[in-house]
């Protein structure tokens, strides 16, 4: 049911009438730890209904939503969203539980309930809100002139993996659940004091009073007494409103018959059965519990972001959608298997800290240029220790081998020496405070590096920044085995040659100290590895590949598969390519990968790539679209920045309408296929 | 697949009076090595399943073992050079029944029908060798079902086929087969796309003299 919600949801992105109403940004309460603005005006403004319309037929999102009769539309402004104004979707965690919202401008006079709800049940109205619950009781909706307001979510599983906190709501936990919960054999106080967090407590004496009724409700579920434990749990809990319970039990539907219906008939299996659905039944009956119980507070927040100047989106036209996140770290450690790392191997992933700290995601359109930028604040720590390495600067000479003709490029900078000095801080920081037995073996293996390496004396070797260039395509001779025939057919292999066409690339980086790469080469000269003419090293072609060159050049090394250009490196007669704003690209970035699209269809012909024919207009329109680049910026202002971007064709008006039309096209080719 | 390509298959076939002999097949695509690598590097193109390197040594390792146990077939011996991409496998057999055995062995392996298409016979008393060769429509059925740039890999590819004897061939029934000069060999080279339409016909019946 979640599903079509969601989809509800990305219709509201696509469409839009002036209406008149407040930014419901200050609905988003403040413990709010992720948040997905959509700038509708924005978006409307950069593409059309009929556009969007047509996509959505495409994609059969109408006709899916109808057949299950919960929304009967065939054009997107049948739904009475107001999209002049931004819409929202939050999410919010504790230990226990984590909620979502979806926040949506309603028109004047909409007929929301009529659209979306209509098979949800009346609860009483709050606070000037009209309510109503799903028929699965997992999500709740309130409504007033001006808004809609979805609220769901979810029960965080582990939570109830700690034995104290499972012995208080009734929880069977198997004897590998009851080891999970504490890990820490040593300090038990430790683990204790990981839940003992005012959530937790505050969890608790709130939910004394449900706990009685979860377990009797997930009793009277195991008895398979489904309709009379959901009455009871209602009945035991005054909610103060206006809820039919006959309406609760259509899809309370855990497949309890099913699973009993298994070919397995071992008793152990059984019991295992029987304790996962006896906790589900509480956990749900506790999680609709609490949803209730919650959802006042979250349709009015006490306090809200509205004043979080990362979140607001006002007068940012080019910005479609954002999405913030308070804790990158929080939300990465969200999709680690903790307990299962904890357990098994000890490692504390739960203090795993890589100094992330918020982080803005944003889907921008600018012109025929669609880009997803990224923005990520850093703690003070994380932020020195990054600062001094990406602090260093391009070797400027490279401007002067920056090839004419190229397919893209790619350039990475670090500084080598910041680097090794700060790697021992960094793998301190970031995995130190993971597991304590490893922690000594970790401060001996940092203090190695520190002693062993001399950062000063690599950094001459490699100072850290790369430039690497895809050229165009050169034709080089192949040689291939072939048969001869004389007067009696008697036939000898012969080598012949043919021409192709290869790409070939161009790699520089700055080296002061260039003794060790020679040392190398000579010992591979003698060895018979490598050549050295010339002044040039080449080093013989492995299977099916070509030579590399490799040439040295005052702090330069050059490394590149075609000998003329590598020669004319040598020779001074090396063409740069004039183009200054391309030059001052170059160096722009900490990192930088630039793809020339356009060039792509025209090489893969001349070098004879096989295409998979579902792929071949693909590439064919390829050659319509501009560059493709993925950049990162570095540290500014404690934060470290990146940018995806892909200049679409300029055949529609902007680059969001090249791109509904291109999965309108998509989905139509689908059909016909 | 936008690319032209080419490969060579060539089966040299050599007859003893007897009846015996020994037959060496070599599949040539080294002219297109590099499109060959690029292809291996996909699992399919186009519906058509592209073996690893992995597999088309474990599978070749099985047709050998196969044809290692099959009666009448002995010497056998193949190489993979994934350098080049040239295939061969090679052995003597002991009459022209274990000849088509071998063929036989190999067109279940690689599950392919040339059986029940293509066979030979030698008579020891006539000393006549005749290849029976039956166009199979269902392969120009489905090589018509590929699009016509799939199809241009075929254009340069091509069969060749040469039958050596001890004595001298007396008379070659193909219009297209070339007798030696020394009159001990026929040759007979195809278009793989002729073959595959049906335009040509491998179908032989060369006469030695005794």
């Amino acid at each position: 049911m979640q599903l079509k919600y969601y989809i509800l949801l990305s219709i509201s992105l696509f469409t839009g009438l002036l209406s008149f109403g407040q930014d419901l940004i200050t609905r988003i309460p403040a413990n709010a730890d992720l948040v997905v603005s959509f700038n509708n005006p924005a978006i409307f403004k950069h593409s059309t209904f009929e556009d969007v319309n047509e996509m959505l037929q495409h994609l059969d999102v109408f006709s899916s939503m109808n057949a299950d009769r919960e929304i009967d539309i065939k054009d997107i402004r049948e739904i009475d969203i107001d999209y002049s104004r931004n819409a929202y979707i939050y999410k919010s965690s504790s230990d226990s539980v984590h909620y979502i919202g979806v926040i949506l401008p309603l028109r004047k006079d909409h007929q929301i309930t009529q659209q979306i709800m209509r098979k949800w049940t009346d609860l009483s109205p709050s606070q000037g809100y009209q309510r109503r619950i799903s028929s699965d009781n997992k999500m709740l909706g309130a409504w007033n002139d001006n808004m809609l307001f979805l609220f769901f979510g979810d029960i965080n599983t582990f939570y109830f993996k700690n034995s104290a906190i499972a012995e208080r709501y009734g929880i069977q936990l198997s004897a590998y659940e009851v080891d999970a919960a504490y890990p820490w054999t040593e300090t038990d106080a430790y683990a204790y004091e990981d839940y003992a967090t005012a959530d937790y407590i505050e969890g608790i004496a709130d939910s004394v009073a449900m706990v009685e009724s979860a377990v009797d409700a997930a009793e009277e579920f195991y008895q398979d007494t489904l309709r009379d434990s959901v009455d009871t749990y209602w009945e035991g809990y005054d909610f103060d409103m206006e809820v039919d319970s006959a309406d609760y039990d259509s899809d309370f539907n855990y497949d309890w018959e099913s699973t009993y219906d298994s070919a397995y008939s071992d008793s152990t299996y059984q019991a295992e059965q029987d304790r996962i659905a006896y906790n589900k039944a509480i956990q749900d009956s506790l999680f609709q519990q609490w949803l209730l119980r919650d959802f006042d507070s979250y349709l009015l927040p006490a306090q809200n972001l509205s004043k979080n100047k990362q979140i607001q989106l006002k007068g940012k036209n080019t910005i479609l959608t954002r999405v913030w996140i308070k804790d990158l770290d929080d939300v990465y450690k969200s999709f680690l298997p903790l307990d299962a790392f904890t357990s098994s191997y000890g490692f504390a992933l739960s203090n795993l800290n890589y100094g992330y700290q918020d982080a803005i995601f944003d889907f921008v359109q600018d012109g025929h240029t669609l880009k997803l930028s990224s923005s990520i604040g850093l703690d003070k720590e994380v932020e020195n220790m990054l600062k001094s390495v990406y602090s260093s600067k391009y070797n400027r000479k490279f401007t002067n081998y920056v090839p004419e003709n190229h397919l893209g490029y790619m350039t990475l900078n670090v500084n080598t020496e910041a680097f090794i000095k700060q790697l021992p801080n960094m793998m301190n920081r970031w995995y130190g405070g993971m597991s304590y037995g490893i922690l000594d073996v970790m401060d001996i293996l940092m203090t190695s590096i520190e002693i062993t390496f001399d950062e000063k004396a690599i950094s001459k070797v490699m100072r850290g920044d790369h430039v690497l260039f895809v050229n165009d395509v050169q034709k080089v001779t192949r040689e291939y085995t072939d048969y001869e025939y004389d007067e009696n057919y008697d036939y000898k292999v012969v080598t012949k040659t043919k021409e192709e066409q290869v790409p070939n690339f161009l790699w520089m980086f700055t080296s002061e100290d260039q003794r060790l790469f020679k040392q190398i080469l000579n010992y591979g000269v003698r060895k018979g590895e490598c050549t050295f003419i010339g002044d040039i090293y080449k080093l013989e072609a492995a299977r099916n590949t070509d030579s590399v060159y490799i040439y040295f050049k005052d702090d330069m090394v050059f490394v590149g598969n075609n000998l003329p250009q590598i020669a004319s490196i040598r020779d001074n007669n090396f063409r740069s390519s004039g183009d200054s704003k391309l030059k001052k690209e170059l160096f722009a970035n900490t990192a930088s990968l630039v793809v020339h699209t356009q060039r792509i269809p025209e090489v893969l012909r001349s070098l004879e790539v096989p295409i998979i024919k579902s792929w071949n207009r693909t590439v064919q329109n390829l050659g319509k679209y501009g560059d493709m680049q993925a950049k990162m910026q570095g540290i500014r202002k404690g934060r470290i920045s990146g940018e995806l971007s892909l200049d679409f064709p300029q055949e529609e008006k902007n680059a969001l309408g090249y791109l509904l039309k291109q999965i309108k096209e998509q989905a139509e080719e689908s059909e016909n296929r | 697949m936008a690319l032209s390509s080419c490969f060579d298959l060539v089966e040299q076939v050599d007859m003893k009076t007897d009846g015996s002999g020994a037959i060496k097949a070599t599949l040539n695509m080294s002219k297109s090595r590099s499109k060959v690598a690029s292809l291996m590097k996909l699992k399919s193109v186009n519906g058509i399943n592209i073996p690893s390197e992995a597999t088309i040594k474990k599978e070749m390792e099985t047709a050998v073992k196969l044809l290692r146990n099959t009666t009448g077939i002995s010497n056998v011996q193949y190489n993979l050079d994934f350098n080049n991409y040239i295939a061969t496998i090679s052995c003597d057999f002991q009459s022209i029944n274990a000849l088509n055995d071998f063929t036989k062995t190999l067109s279940k392996q690689f599950n392919s029908q040339i059986t029940s298409y293509n066979s030979y016979e030698f008579n020891n008393n006539t000393q006549s060798f005749k290849r029976n060769y039956t166009y199979m429509p269902s392969i120009g059925k489905e090589f018509s079902k590929l699009s016509a740039e799939d199809r241009k890999i075929f254009d340069e590819a091509y069969y060749t086929n040469i039958v050596r004897f001890n004595s001298p061939v007396k008379s070659s029934s193909h219009q297209e087969a070339k007798i030696a000069s020394n009159r001990k060999a026929v040759f007979l080279k195809v278009k793989a796309t002729d073959l595959i339409t049906g335009k040509a016909n491998l179908s032989n019946q060369i006469t030695l003299t005794k």
